[in-house]
């Protein structure tokens, strides 16, 4: 592992730990941005409450979508899920799961989505904060404190690891996003700065390794199915930081493994489409009938 | 490193940032180079582009963008239908450029024509690589004019003086000719945009044929 990129300088959950003990961690995120010297804290506020706006449309018209993608690979899971009568996850993880699907369904057929990390993974992070926003009362003021919080844990995967499949596999992708929603979560429901870090630690945790292998090359099976999945570990990863329950490998350290695991899949699992699911004889065939039909 | 707002964020049509918002983006900068409403269209996608266009809805989102949509405008899905309305086009796919989500854009406008080459970089980022056959670095990130003009002594002095006299800096110019004599693209990164009577004036100037100025 090269540590040219880890020096002092290095974003890390170590340092903003430290410079939120005074302060409020939405706080310490925000005024390391601002004084970037581009934007406001003003700004900042005003572009994530209009992301959060497009987050609430696209899962209101997930959840109403019914016909099939472009591709015709992926689409009405959302609004089977949402109707479902079963609800094995509760509340907020059916919901958090429902929601990601038809983030992901819209973001899969043209449709307007925020990435967060990236377009692949945006169905995690809205899907777990407005399912809690929806049970747990929780209004937009938080919520956007929340996405500042999913923000700051992004900026450090993205400054240790990477957020591109490409680099990564899908862990960089749904892995970040999961870790995201999770630290948010935590931050949400009173966890202080330390579980929200152990939180976003633990979901990175249940991720890691996970690869990048899409059916066609397209941004659909199997990322929308992994965005519910993502969603899932982030509310258990939550859940554990919560209880007290703490990551014994500091949560620097396990996105620098993540780094590491990256680097080592081979590039067969990172995003193009040569192994794994998208190598399988049911994937080679609807590959081989949608070349057919452009 | 990453801005808070590249991570929740953009916002944008997906269903991805370099097949779908990327390609918006170069198409967007191609009609910008053209400077005036598209009439006819050449679109010719390569490799990774040529292989998964449908599925990612590239063809739509570079139809979107030579009708001036930005990469997070709802109509990109809607842009076949849209572009028909406005001009003629024929899309081809073909193999073997060296970045593998490129584009090559012909495009025709009532008075003008240009042709631009442009490659998607992962994440919306995307480069200008080629104008009229010129090697160019342009990724419509910062402002930046770009001046089609004659090969011959003066013209960079000419142009130069003038935005020296504006009192805007130069962060980085790059001058490109296919062969000597001939005629150049130049491309001049500034640190703020020029006001309109400044490129009304270089546009005066003895062998300057064409300036756009793009601005993030």
């Amino acid at each position: 592992m090269s540590r040219s990129r880890r020096d002092g300088a290095t974003l890390s959950f170590a340092a903003l730990l430290s410079a939120a003990e005074d302060t409020t961690l939405p706080e310490v995120i925000l005024a390391r941005e601002v004084a970037k010297g581009n934007l406001t804290a003003a700004d900042i506020w005003e572009s994530l409450s209009q992301s959060l706006v497009v987050m609430k449309e696209a899962v209101a018209s997930g959840l109403k979508k019914t016909e099939l993608s472009p591709s015709g690979l992926s689409g009405g899971d959302a609004a089977r899920l949402y109707r479902s009568p079963h609800s094995i996850l509760g509340e907020v993880g059916k919901r958090a799961a429902a929601y990601a699907l038809a983030t992901a369904e819209v973001n899969a057929s043209m449709g307007r989505i925020v990435a967060a990390p990236t377009a692949g993974s945006s169905g995690v992070l809205p899907g777990v904060l407005l399912a809690l926003s929806e049970v747990h009362l929780i209004d937009d003021e938080q919520l956007v404190r929340a996405l500042v919080v999913a923000g700051g844990i992004g900026q450090v995967v993205s400054a240790r690891a990477t957020l591109a499949g490409a680099e990564g596999g899908c862990q960089a992708e749904c892995g970040a996003a999961a870790a995201m929603a999770a630290g948010a979560t935590v931050f949400l429901l009173g966890g202080d700065t330390e579980a929200v870090f152990h939180g976003a630690a633990m979901a990175i945790t249940n991720l890691l390794g996970l690869v990048c292998d899409p059916v066609a090359g397209l941004v659909e099976v199997p990322c929308i199915a992994r965005n519910a999945g993502a969603s899932a570990i982030a509310l258990l990863s939550a859940e554990l930081a919560l209880s007290g329950i703490r990551s014994l490998i500091p949560p620097d350290e396990v996105v620098d493994a993540m780094r590491e695991v990256g680097r080592l899949l081979p590039a067969s699992l990172r995003e193009t489409a040569v192994a794994g699911l998208a190598n399988t004889p049911t994937a080679r065939a609807l590959e081989k009938n949608l070349l057919g039909r452009q | 490193m990453a801005g808070l707002l590249d991570i929740i964020g953009p916002v944008m049509i997906g269903p991805s940032s370099s097949h779908t918002a990327g390609a918006a983006r170069i198409a967007k900068l191609a009609l910008r180079l053209l400077g005036e409403p598209v009439k006819s269209a050449e679109i010719i996608l390569y490799d990774s582009f040529a292989h998964t266009y449908l599925g990612h809805g590239t063809h739509l989102a570079v139809l979107g963008g030579l009708l001036g949509f930005a990469p997070d405008d709802v109509r990109l899905r809607h842009a076949d239908a849209l572009a028909r309305e406005s001009f003629s086009y024929t899309l081809a796919t073909e193999e073997g450029m060296a970045h593998p989500n490129t584009v090559r854009l012909l495009l025709t406008g009532s008075s003008q024509a240009v042709e631009v080459v442009g490659v998607s970089l992962g994440g919306g980022r995307v480069t200008i690589v080629e104008i009229d056959g010129f090697p160019t670095q342009i990724d419509g990130a910062s402002h930046v004019i770009i001046v089609f003009s004659a090969d011959r002594p003066g013209v960079i002095t000419f142009l130069t003086s003038l935005i020296a006299g504006a009192a805007v800096n130069i962060g980085n110019m790059n001058v490109s000719r296919r062969a000597k004599g001939d005629s150049v693209v130049m491309t001049i990164e500034l640190d703020q945009p020029l006001k309109r009577a400044v490129l009304t004036e270089m546009l005066q100037g003895s062998g300057v044929y064409k300036i756009v100025q793009i601005s993030p």
